[in-house]
């Protein structure tokens, strides 16, 4: 009953005497073709994500192989391996495990975002809700890959002007 | 009769794709500005001129200076595409934002050009997942 007289309203756009003729169309549902469009993004969305996530845990096992690496440097009687080495290799410890968390949360956020496209297209109801939810993780993601590729630009250019000014 | 209006997005809704596609532009013009930079410096021209006859003199093969630019130059074109459909996706966003009664036609518009964006990221994934398969293949096998 209750189901009747939602879509009878939402068909007149009116209850009784009282009009609630909206502006516009009150949601959307995408097409057939519009959630094939969805789904391939998703698909690859999910992809990605899933090549990001295996690169951050591969990354992360290295790093922790590399803190091992550091421990055992320190622990050693010889004060180049105790000193210098084990520096080195906590410093690529850290950069390991800043790469892991990279790519862990783009990873994440990538699948996540997957998950909304196609929740829109394999739901009915709320597509909208859906893509919009998906956007709000890309732009977590675009958010981190902005940062990150502010500053490789910002190193690339030091870069070509130290390069530049040997060249010179 | 004129075509029956789209759905329009909600000022919440503008908010959030406004601040997705300030993002995606900027990362966008970042990759094609890298790709520009990475074209001139590894792939391309400085390394010819500069690092040819120090390969040379170290006793490196022309096969690996070549191969090196080669990775260089297909590393620039995969950058600026990628680069070029997210500045076009953050664009059409922009549009959704902007304009009035064509916001469904101009978001798909920008999807179509991120799954461009995502569907390159992934087949080269896939192909250099390929060949570390290969490689290691290979290195098992004795053949490397």
């Amino acid at each position: 009953m209750r189901d009747q007289f939602s879509a009878f309203e939402e068909n007149s756009g009116s209850v009784g005497f009282v009009s609630v003729q909206p502006p516009g169309p009150k949601g959307y549902e995408f097409s057939t073709s519009e959630n094939q469009l969805l789904r391939d993004l998703a698909h690859k969305l999910s992809g990605v994500g899933c090549f990001a996530t295996a690169i951050g845990l591969l990354y992360g096992v290295v790093g922790l192989f590399l803190i091992l690496a550091t421990w055992m440097f320190s622990r050693s009687s010889d004060p180049f391996a105790s000193g210098f080495l084990s520096f080195v290799v906590f410093f690529l410890a850290v950069l390991f495990g800043v790469a892991t968390l990279v790519f862990l949360f783009s990873g994440v956020w990538m699948r996540r975002s997957s998950g909304g496209f196609m929740n829109a297209a394999d739901t009915p109801g709320h597509d909208i809700a859906h893509v919009m939810a998906a956007c709000g993780q890309l732009t977590k993601l675009y958010r981190l890959w902005g940062l990150l590729l502010g500053f490789a630009l910002f190193l690339t250019l030091m870069n070509f002007w130290q390069m530049a000014k040997l060249l010179r | 009769m004129s075509a029956p209006a789209q759905y329009e997005f909600s000022e919440t809704e503008n908010r959030v794709l406004s601040r997705l596609s300030g993002w995606m532009r900027f990362v966008g013009w970042a990759l094609i500005a890298l790709s520009i930079l990475q074209f001139l410096s590894i792939g391309g021209m400085l390394h010819h001129l500069f690092g040819m006859a120090a390969y040379r003199r170290s006793g490196n093969s022309d096969l690996f200076v070549g191969s090196n630019m080669l990775a260089g130059v297909l590393f620039s074109v995969v950058y600026f595409l990628i680069g070029m459909w997210t500045v076009r996706a953050a664009g059409a966003l922009r549009q959704v934002v902007e304009t009035y009664g064509q916001d469904i036609s101009h978001f798909l518009h920008a999807l179509g050009q991120l799954r461009s964006a995502f569907s390159l990221m992934y087949w080269c994934l896939v192909v250099t997942l390929g060949f570390v398969v290969l490689w290691f293949v290979a290195s098992m096998l004795g053949l490397s």
